[in-house]
């Protein structure tokens, strides 16, 4: 494990990424929708080594009930990693960062979902890392947002994200767990691509302004791809069942 | 502006809001019609509404296409009768799901009191008239009323003697319940 620590090199002389990747090119992803029998809709999304399950129940009536909304329905979102998702055992209990998350993913979630036309009601929104390899809150996001869709709620649009980072100085897409941790910076966007608009931003590390507007485009293009394979899982699942 | 019979996803356009209003399954922002869930397009070129149909209903959004429900009465009031609805049509109800009847959607005459037609316990097979949370229900159509009834004095089975009198199998107690019309013989 010592060994690993060393800080390797994320990009090589064939200007290669440790796992073999161009700059822009993503992870292999898959997306299967309908996965619980029991959740009104569910998904699993899997983005190379990185795997979340999320599950979806509701609208249904908010207990209790002074907690509901007069206005619209009141979203409750938990993201969580697994014990077995990380090389060392993590604690099950929610941690800080896991309750963090939690929140920047409702937030994401409430400004897709049309909440007003349910109010009083809760959605409830689980998300299970099963795997985890960097990226984990976008991917749980987006296998939030197939939930979503498989359950019928109402959206403004399908949410499809992907972190842009630095690895040795050069800008990268969708990082994984090396790049994540010996990179000079993790940019996770997730957006609403047919409205244009962005839904989920944050940054660590540095980056000049030429270098954010460059990963910008990085991310709208490999946003774009990710919507296409959305949009063909769903299809594959509602063309199976009709 | 969209075709028929469309297979559109969330967040497709539909129809700018000049040649379409937003109807079931879309929404409107900044003058385009959109797409709300995964389906068909349907669009309405008497009413000029842009639809997206589909068949999924999760949660209590299942109440939308229900002709009836049966719903257990908790609580009578002075003006309404309170409760939880326990079956969408024939399937149960996984979560709580509160729903109301108020005095005016009992029968087609004046109530004096809501206990001559409902009381705590009942199950009665009732209509929504809306999807909002508390759910309101009327028993006012022929079809519709008390299917289940306890005693109010002992708890025993009650047994229908006439269009509006229940009696008890154990203490002989006659009630009276709004009761749904006797289906005509043979069918």
């Amino acid at each position: 494990m010592l060994a690993a620590q060393q800080r390797p090199r994320l990009i090589d002389e064939r200007g290669l990424r440790t796992d073999g990747r161009r700059p822009d090119e993503l992870r292999p992803i898959r997306i299967e929708l309908g996965v619980l029998k029991n959740a009104d809709g569910s998904a699993i999304f899997e983005m190379g080594n990185t795997k979340v399950i999320a599950a979806v129940y509701g609208p249904k009536e908010m207990h209790p009930r002074h907690m509901a909304l007069p206005d619209r329905t009141v979203l409750r979102v938990r993201y969580h990693m697994t014990p077995f998702s990380t090389d060392e055992r993590k604690n099950p209990a929610p941690s800080r960062r896991e309750i963090e998350l939690s929140k920047v993913i409702r937030e994401a979630l409430e400004s897709a979902i049309l909440t007003e036309l349910f109010p009083r009601a809760t959605i409830d929104v689980f998300m299970e890392v099963l795997q985890a390899d960097a990226g984990t809150r976008l991917v749980s996001l987006m296998a939030a947002s197939m939930a979503l869709a498989d359950a019928g709620i109402p959206m403004r649009d399908l949410i499809a994200g992907v972190a842009v980072g630095k690895a040795d100085e050069v800008l990268v897409l969708d990082l994984n767990e090396a790049e994540d941790m010996w990179g000079g910076a993790d940019m996770p966007i997730a957006m609403m691509p047919s409205l244009n608009k962005v839904v989920l931003f944050q940054l660590n590390g540095t980056m000049t302004p030429e270098e954010l507007r460059q990963a910008l485009e990085l991310a709208k293009k490999g946003i774009a791809e990710i919507y296409q394979l959305e949009k063909k899982a769903i299809k594959e699942k509602f063309v199976e069942v009709s | 502006m969209r075709g028929q019979s469309e297979f559109v996803f969330p967040g497709d356009e539909i129809g700018i809001i000049e040649e379409l209003l937003s109807g079931e399954g879309t929404y409107e922002e900044d003058g385009v019609v959109r797409a709300a869930v995964v389906g068909t397009t349907f669009v309405d070129m008497i009413y000029r509404k842009g639809n997206v149909i589909t068949n999924r209903r999760p949660g209590f959004t299942a109440l939308k296409k229900a002709k009836f429900v049966y719903f257990q009465v908790e609580q009578v009031k002075e003006d309404s009768a309170v409760g939880t609805i326990i079956g969408i049509e024939d399937r149960p109800v996984s979560s709580h799901l509160s729903a109301y009847i108020h005095i005016s959607q009992i029968v087609n005459r004046r109530v004096e009191r809501i206990t001559d037609y409902l009381k705590p316990g009942d199950v009665v097979k009732a209509k929504p008239l809306g999807f909002t949370l508390p759910v309101p229900l009327t028993i006012k159509q022929p079809d519709l009323g008390v299917v289940l009834a306890k005693c109010s004095i002992c708890g025993g089975d009650m047994v229908q003697i006439d269009e509006e009198h229940l009696r008890c199998t154990v203490c002989k107690n006659v009630e009276t319940r709004k009761l749904p019309e006797a289906r005509r013989r043979g069918s």
